[in-house]
């Protein structure tokens, strides 16, 4: 396997260098950048152009992850030709958060195949059900087949996203690319280190993923209580307090919703998954040190037994939020991906809406909050 | 050496030694860097501090709310076991202090009273001056009861116009002793009727005692209430309107001289009374699955309590000798077969009891004593008592051997059918310890 990782600056062109002339049919070109792209979509053909059998992917982002450098509004870019292993991509449209799961499903469709090691799944960040996606994705792949990849970002605005389909970056779409042959490696981790406090609620009046009143009380009221002043800073500053939610006091596992939008006019919040009535909620807090530890530990667990001396390439999708929580320090989180994975490995990724890996238990699904790597060599 | 988030400002700026001075444009960048990292610092402290200070209020008021639903229910739970009128536990609230006394191992009870008293002349006292008046009176009664009853001690509103006093860990001749104060002091007490009369106060009361009387609460509270019932048709009062009070099985006084015995036992040695217990609890539970009559049981009951009451008469230094007895000692303990018949032998309509006591020590083999009688010549209850005993004394701790484990002691008593125990009596008692064991692990 050949790979490179690139990077474009507006003004300033590529660096280290101009993308390599690897064009074939088993290389893949993989792109994470703002969601001005939109609005200036010529790099983007260019690159369409330098790569026409190649297999193009990408998506907008909240932050692109170069190497251990975050930056806003370039493309991050990696160009790998694989020697033995095939490429494949499908890209769906999906207009509305109902459609997801029939997306989800039609990738799947398209990519299916007895040699199909992974897929790589990059969606439309803002009309997306990310969980019936993947749920539409795994009921038709077998488990053997490692599915990863995120929801697109759009900084900490949440107006517009973008992926590409086609050669082009669209709203509205999701796109995918198949991995197949046994040469090829596909490890992954993920894992977020925010922690729940508080007292838990009840989610007394809800509607689909919106959010209206917890313990009977306006659930935006609390949130802007808890957020102070920073409550000026809403959507986004929402993100500093996930909610966990568990359908009853017995149930141990807790699932995670973000926030996405509030509605000041209804007193409503919008999260990026259902927020059931009746299931119990309770506030999540991060700190710096145990993200970067969570980072760290997603890059050990994306570490595999077998894996050689060659080209690497890490992917790294993390949560919007914790760039949020991490500031100036977000960098010491992509860091200690890098220090965890094997020398030499190459890391291009970005900060999104949502991250899709397995769980410990194999099972595919949606995460918030954490940082999810998918690594990928070539015997 | 500078801070890692410094460095790496410094580096992304393209300031690869920090000594050397930044260029112009880079020194300002630096700053604005370094600015923006302060800032994020200051606003991560006001959204930790924040959020710290209110989810601390909040889960204040969250404790505070359970802490107020916590009170609430125990008012009403209260209020549920007392009555509103005097105060006193009502009838559920007693029935759930005497399933607490009677947790745990029978062995290990301690002894308890009842005192079932009915106030006497309420409803003519109700009918004649109104309920408001009847209440007053209640209320008064239920004062000097609780005055009398100081902890562990409970009185208790048990229905109408009766009362009951719960006294655990006192035997007969305290709980006697304490309804005849009571009868004092309200034979003291005046109370005035609403036309200016003194009304005297009267309780007719009942006294049961366990293990004596009974061994369960049903059977002891149906004794004290037919103590109680036999002091209400007592004509003869010590003075008009005087309480009047009776003991349960008053039939004869042979009661009470066995209860005083059995409490001797316990001042002498609190392991032979919780041997005596568990000695009594297994003679009966073998006789009721033998279908002896309620007469034998009955019997049993009291040969269990008092088969070592002989004892009392053997010195501390060898009764309570930790280590092997010599041969003099030996024959010394052996007496006490003999002196327990003695003691008791006097008392009329015990003989199945004293047969049981002088028999426990007989062995089926006729190498027993005092009288080596052999097989089925040695009395059935003295073979039931035999039996009991050899197992409360192995399943028991003493201070110088652990108890037994129970398949140990099974063997050993399966080990002494025909020549030491009634074979026939061995094999019903294993099959009723097996599922005794069975039902505690289940529990378990």
């Amino acid at each position: 396997m050949k790979l490179t990782t690139v990077r474009y600056r507006p003004g300033e062109g590529w660096s280290p260098e101009a993308p390599p002339a690897w064009d074939s049919n088993q290389t893949v070109v993989i792109v994470f950048g703002g969601s001005s792209v939109l609005d200036s979509p010529d790099t983007i053909r260019e690159l369409g152009a330098l790569y026409p059998r190649s297999h193009l992917i990408g998506c907008s982002s909240s932050g692109e992850i170069f190497g251990t450098d975050i930056a806003d509004d370039t493309l991050a870019v990696a160009v790998m030709r694989f020697d033995h292993g095939s490429v494949a991509t499908a890209s769906v449209p999906v207009s509305s958060a109902e459609e997801s799961r029939a997306a989800g499903e039609s990738l799947a469709k398209q990519l299916a195949g007895p040699s199909l090691r992974g897929v790589l799944v990059l969606s439309d960040g803002l009309n997306v059900n990310g969980s019936e996606l993947v749920r539409g994705l795994s009921a038709i792949l077998p488990k053997s087949v490692v599915v990863t990849g995120g929801l697109a970002g759009d900084g900490d605005r949440f107006e517009r996203t973008w992926v590409i389909a086609d050669g082009m970056p669209r709203s509205g779409f999701v796109s995918a690319v198949g991995l197949y042959g046994e040469s090829i490696k596909i490890a992954h981790g993920s894992k977020g280190g925010w922690d729940i406090f508080g007292p838990e609620r009840m989610v007394t009046r809800s509607r689909g993923n919106v959010l209206y009143e917890l313990d009977g009380k306006p659930a935006l009221e609390l949130y802007k209580e808890y957020l102070g002043e920073r409550a000026s800073g809403l959507p986004a500053t929402g993100l500093l307090f996930p909610l966990a939610l568990r359908s009853d006091p017995s149930d141990n596992e807790q699932l995670v919703r973000t926030i996405l939008a509030v509605d000041e006019g209804h007193h409503s919040m919008i999260f990026a998954g259902d927020i059931p009535k009746g299931h119990r909620a309770q506030l999540m807090k991060a700190n710096f040190d145990r993200l970067i530890e969570g980072a760290s530990s997603a890059g050990l667990m994306a570490r595999s037994p077998d894996e050689g001396s060659g080209p690497t390439l890490a992917i790294a999708i993390s949560y919007v939020g914790r760039r949020l929580v991490l500031g100036e320090r977000t960098e010491e989180e992509v860091e200690a991906t890098l220090e965890a994975l094997p020398a030499g490995t190459q890391q291009i990724g970005f900060y999104s809406y949502g991250e899709i890996s397995p769980l410990a238990n194999g099972r595919c699904d949606l995460h918030n909050q954490t940082m999810t790597l998918t690594v990928i060599s070539e015997d | 050496m500078l801070h890692p988030l410094l460095e790496r400002q410094l580096k992304r700026l393209g300031v690869a030694d920090a000594s050397a001075a930044p260029s112009y444009d880079s020194w300002h960048a630096l700053l604005e860097r370094v600015s923006r990292t302060y800032r994020e610092a200051d606003q991560d402290r006001y959204t930790i501090e924040r959020s710290l200070s209110i989810s601390s209020r909040e889960m204040q008021e969250l404790y505070e709310a359970l802490a107020a639903e916590k009170a609430a229910l125990e008012r009403a739970t209260d209020l549920a076991i007392r009555d509103p009128l005097t105060g006193l536990a009502n009838h559920r609230g007693a029935h759930l202090r005497l399933d607490e006394l009677m947790q745990g191992e029978p062995g290990r009870r301690r002894s308890l009273s009842l005192v079932l008293a009915d106030l006497d002349g309420l409803k003519l006292f109700n009918d004649t001056y109104g309920h408001a008046s009847g209440d007053d009176i209640l209320r008064l009664v239920g004062q000097i009861l609780q005055q009398h009853c100081p902890p562990p001690a409970v009185a208790c509103r048990y229905g109408g116009d009766e009362f009951l006093l719960i006294l655990p860990g006192r035997g007969r001749k305290s709980a006697l002793a304490l309804a005849r104060r009571l009868s004092s002091a309200l034979g003291h007490t005046k109370f005035r009727s609403p036309a200016g009369e003194n009304i005297p106060l009267s309780l007719a009361m009942g006294v049961a005692s366990m293990p004596v009387d009974a061994v369960t609460i049903e059977k002891l509270i149906a004794a004290a209430d037919s103590a109680m019932y036999a002091a209400k048709r007592r004509e003869a009062r010590p003075r008009p309107n005087s309480s009047a009070v009776s003991e349960a099985g008053t039939a004869n006084n042979v009661f009470g001289v066995l209860d005083s015995l059995v409490e001797a036992i316990d001042a002498k040695d609190h392991y032979t009374r919780r041997h005596s217990d568990v000695v009594a609890e297994y003679a009966m539970k073998l006789a009721a699955r033998l279908s002896l009559s309620d007469e034998s049981q009955r019997a049993l009951r009291i040969a269990g309590l008092l088969h070592d009451v002989g004892k009392l008469v053997i010195p501390d230094e060898v009764l309570k000798k930790p280590g092997p007895l010599t041969a003099e000692e030996f024959n010394q303990v052996k007496q006490h077969v003999v002196i327990g018949e003695v003691l008791i032998r006097e008392l009329p309509q015990l003989k199945d009891i004293i047969q049981a006591v002088s028999c426990h020590h007989e062995r089926y083999d006729g190498t027993g004593y005092p009288r080596g009688l052999r097989g089925r010549r040695i009395p059935l209850l003295g073979r039931i008592i035999a039996i009991a005993d050899a197992y409360s004394a192995m399943v028991l701790d003493r201070p110088y051997r652990k108890a037994l484990p129970l398949g140990q002691a099974i063997a050993e008593l399966e080990a002494g059918a025909g020549s030491q125990f009634d074979p026939e009596m061995v094999a019903v008692f294993v099959d009723l310890v097996a599922e005794d064991a069975k039902l505690i692990r289940i529990a378990a």
